[in-house]
C-alpha cells in the first residue's frame, strides 16, 4: 500500500515545472548562501560556543544542500521532459492584471489608510475590486460598500479595533 | 473527573459560546462548499476574531469551524465535481457520478453522518488518548521537546504532498522566519535590518492569513475555477436513507474511523492525507475496489474517506493539546492562538487547566452533533451557496485579510507581512511546494530551538544527553524511522502490489 497522498505527483516532470525547478533551486542555494554570509559576524555565548548564528546557520546550509538537489533533479530530468501540458488556454493578460490590482489595493491601503480613514479605503478598495472583476456596477458599490460596513462593525464596534479615521476624524 | 466535567458544563453553557460555536459552524459551512476555499484559509481568517475571544470561545470557534468545512468540502463535489476542501477530494468522482446518476442526495447525507459519526469518534480517541499520553509528556524535559519538535518536523515534510526536497525546503523558510527578531540564548536581533518593528519577531497571525487567504484570492483570480452549474438534487428522505447505507457499510465507516484517528495523530499531517489513505484502504478491501472512481459511482469509499477525515480532524488535536506539535495546519493555526491567549499547550494544561480542557472536549462531540442539522439545512441550501459569485466573493476575502492583519496589533507592518506573505504563497504552489510545511516550521522553529539551548547550556554541550536518555533515544528512534518510511513504504507497496488511487 502507498501513502501517496496526491494523485497527480509525477514521475515524469513537465517542462514547466521543471523550469520552476530551476529557477527556486537557485533562488534558495542563493538564500542560503546569504544566511550564512548574514550571520558570520553573529555573537557567541560567553562560554564561546555558536549561540543565535547556530539555527539559521543550519537552516542555511540546509537550503543550500537542498536547492542544490533541486537542481539536480532539475539537470537529470532536463532531457526527459515532456513539454509543458496543453492548457487549453492562452496566457490571459486581463487575469494578470486583476491579481496585480489586488495587490495594488493592497497596497493602497498601505499608504491611504492614515489619510483617508478606514472607510473610505476599504469602501474603494472593495467596490473598485469587485466591479473590475466583473460585476455591474450598482451591485459593485453595493456589495462594497455593504461589506466595507459590516467589517468596520465588526471590527471597530464589536472587537473594539481603533481603525483609523483619516481625516474624517 | 467528575469535578472537572462539572466545571466544563458550566463553562460550556453560557450564551456567548453558543453563539460563537454556531456562526463558526455556519462560516465553517460557507467556505468548505466553496471550491477553492480551503479549511485552513476559514482557520486563517477566523483567527483575527478568536484573538479577541477568551480561550475557550476561541478555540471553540475554531473548532466548530474546522469540523463542518471538512464536512461542506464534500458539496461541491458532488454537485460541481471540484472539492471543496482537499480533504474531499479523494473521492470527488464517486461522488460526482453518484449526483450524476440521481443518488447525490445519498451521497451527501452518506459523507454527512459518515463525517458526524467520524468526528464523534476523534473526539472520543481525543478524550481517551489524550490524557494517557499526557502521564508521558509530564516526564519530559527540553531533550524530549526538542525531539519530539524534530520528529513533528520531519514527519511534517514525509507525509507532505508531492516532492520531499519541495517539502524540506518549505519547512526551511519557516524556520528561517521563525528566526528573524531577538534571539533567545543572548537577545540579538537577527535578519531585522535594524528595524525595531521586527525585534520581537514576525508575527504569526498575519503570515498565515498572508499565505492561506490572499495567496488563495490570487491564484483564484489568475486561474478561476472552470463556472459550472450545480447539479439540483432532492432532498427527501435523506437523513433516513443515508443512515441505512451507512449501517449496511459499518465496518467501512469504523476502518475509516480508526484510519482517520490515527493518521491524524501525526503531526502535520491531516484530514486530507487520512482521505486519501481511507480510500486507498476501502478500495484494497473491497471485492469492488477497482472499479471506484468510475461507472456510476459507489458509495462506499464515500463511507471509509468521509468517516477518516473527520475522525482526523478529532485526533489532530491530541499532539497540540499533549505536546505543543500541531497536527495539522489548521491546529498549528489553533497552536498560534493558543500561545497569543497565554494558554500554554503541553502536559501540564491537562493538570492546571483541566477544566478548560474538558470544555474543549464537549465542544468537540457537540460540534459534531450540530453538525447534522447544519449539515442538512446546507445540502438542502446548496444550489445556492454554489452561487455566490467569486468576483464579489475574492474582494470581500481580501477586506478580511487586510482587516484581520491590520487588527492584530493596530499596525501597517503586519498588513505589509500579510502582503508579501500572499505573494510568496501564491509563488510556492505556483512551483509546486506544500504549504503546510512553511506554518510548521514557523511554529515549531522557536520551540525547536529554545529547547536545544537550553539543553546544551545547561549541560554545557554535553550533547551525549540527546541519545542517552532513554526517553530521548526512543524519540529519536521514532524520527529515525519517520525518515525511512518513504524506503518502508516502498518496500511494503510492492509486497502488496498497490496501485495508486484514481
Amino acid at each position: 500500500m502507498t501513502f501517496d497522498t496526491a494523485p497527480e505527483v509525477e514521475e515524469s516532470v513537465d517542462k514547466s515545472e521543471n523550469n520552476y525547478d530551476l529557477a527556486s533551486g537557485v533562488v534558495v542555494v542563493v538564500f542560503g548562501s546569504a544566511i550564512l554570509l548574514a550571520v558570520r559576524d553573529y555573537p557567541t555565548l560567553p562560554s564561546g560556543e555558536l549561540g543565535p548564528s547556530l539555527f539559521p546557520g543550519i537552516i542555511g546550509g540546509l537550503m543550500i544542500l537542498m536547492g542544490l538537489l533541486l537542481l539536480g533533479r532539475w539537470f537529470t530530468a532536463r532531457k526527459t521532459v515532456r513539454p509543458a501540458k496543453e492548457k487549453g488556454e492562452a496566457v490571459v493578460w486581463s487575469r494578470w492584471i486583476n491579481a496585480g490590482l489586488i495587490i495594488g489595493a493592497v497596497i493602497f491601503y498601505l499608504l491611504a489608510v492614515d489619510f483617508l480613514g478606514f472607510l473610505t479605503t476599504v469602501s474603494v478598495m472593495t467596490v473598485g475590486l469587485i466591479f473590475r472583476l466583473g460585476t455591474k456596477w450598482w451591485v459593485a458599490i453595493t456589495a462594497g460598500v455593504l461589506t466595507t460596513l459590516v467589517v468596520w462593525l465588526i471590527f471597530n464596534k464589536v472587537l473594539l479595533v481603533p481603525l483609523p479615521l483619516g481625516f474624517w476624524g | 473527573m467528575i469535578d472537572n466535567l462539572s466545571q466544563a458544563l458550566s463553562m460550556v453553557a453560557s450564551w456567548e459560546l453558543l453563539l460563537v460555536v454556531l456562526a463558526a459552524g455556519v462560516y465553517g459551512i460557507f467556505i468548505g462548499s466553496i471550491p477553492g476555499l480551503t479549511a485552513t484559509l476559514a482557520a486563517a481568517l477566523l483567527v483575527p476574531f478568536a484573538f479577541f475571544l477568551d480561550p475557550l470561545p476561541a478555540i471553540a470557534s475554531i473548532i466548530t469551524m474546522s469540523v463542518m468545512a471538512i464536512f461542506a468540502g464534500d458539496i461541491p463535489s458532488a454537485l460541481v465535481r471540484m472539492p471543496g476542501t482537499p480533504a474531499s477530494a479523494a473521492y470527488v468522482e464517486d461522488s460526482y457520478r453518484l449526483t450524476q446518476n440521481g443518488r447525490g442526495a445519498l451521497a451527501l447525507g452518506v459523507g454527512l453522518l459518515a463525517s458526524a459519526t467520524g468526528g464523534i469518534f476523534g473526539g472520543l480517541v481525543l478524550i481517551f488518548a489524550a490524557p494517557q499520553l499526557a502521564k508521558v509528556a509530564l516526564l519530559f524535559t527540553s531533550y524530549e521537546y526538542f525531539w519530539v519538535a524534530i520528529l513533528g518536523l520531519t514527519a511534517a515534510v514525509i507525509i507532505s504532498r508531492g516532492s520531499q526536497v519541495k517539502g524540506t525546503i518549505a519547512l526551511l523558510i519557516g524556520l528561517f522566519v521563525s528566526t528573524i527578531g531577538l534571539d533567545i540564548s543572548v537577545g540579538f536581533p537577527r535578519f531585522t535590518f535594524g528595524s525595531s518593528d521586527l525585534l520581537g519577531g514576525i508575527n504569526f497571525i498575519p503570515a498565515m492569513i498572508g499565505l492561506f487567504g490572499l495567496s488563495q484570492v490570487l491564484r483564484n483570480v489568475i486561474s478561476p475555477p472552470p463556472a459550472a452549474l450545480p447539479i439540483r438534487i432532492e432532498s427527501k428522505g435523506l437523513l433516513r436513507n443515508a443512515a441505512s447505507t451507512l449501517w449496511n457499510y459499518k465496518k467501512t465507516a469504523v476502518g475509516g474511523n480508526v484510519i482517520g484517528s490515527a493518521i491524524g495523530t501525526l503531526p502535520g499531517a491531516g484530514g486530507d492525507i487520512a482521505a486519501w489513505v481511507a480510500y486507498a484502504v476501502t478500495k484494497n478491501g473491497s471485492k469492488e475496489g477497482k472499479n471506484f472512481g468510475s461507472g456510476k459511482g459507489h458509495i462506499q469509499p464515500i463511507v471509509g474517506a468521509s468517516s477518516a477525515n473527520n475522525a482526523g480532524v478529532g485526533s489532530a488535536y491530541i499532539p497540540t493539546l499533549v505536546f505543543g506539535i500541531p497536527g495539522d495546519t489548521i491546529t498549528a493555526i489553533l497552536l498560534g492562538v493558543l500561545l497569543v491567549k497565554g494558554v500554554q499547550p503541553g502536559p501540564s494544561l491537562f493538570d492546571s487547566q483541566a477544566p478548560l480542557l474538558y470544555s474543549i472536549f464537549i465542544v468537540f462531540i457537540a460540534a459534531n452533533i450540530l453538525m447534522i442539522p447544519l449539515g442538512y439545512l446546507a445540502i438542502r441550501g446548496s444550489g445556492m451557496l454554489l452561487r455566490v459569485p467569486n468576483s464579489v466573493l475574492m474582494p470581500i476575502i481580501v477586506a478580511f485579510c487586510v482587516v484581520g492583519s491590520f487588527s492584530i496589533n493596530n499596525g501597517l507592518l503586519e498588513v505589509g507581512i500579510m502582503l508579501i506573505f500572499g505573494i510568496l504563497g501564491y509563488l510556492l504552489e505556483q512551483a509546486k511546494f506544500p504549504l503546510a510545511p512553511v506554518v510548521l516550521g514557523l511554529v515549531l522553529g522557536p520551540i525547536v530551538e529554545k529547547n536545544f539551548m537550553q539543553s546544551v547550556i545547561k549541560t554545557e554541550w554535553d550533547l551525549t544527553q540527546f541519545l542517552t536518555r532513554p526517553m530521548s533515544a526512543a524519540l529519536m528512534i521514532l524520527t529515525i524511522i519517520v525518515l525511512l518510511y518513504p524506503v518502508l513504504q516502498k518496500l511494503i507497496g510492492k509486497l502488496l502490489r498497490y496501485r495508486k488511487p484514481l
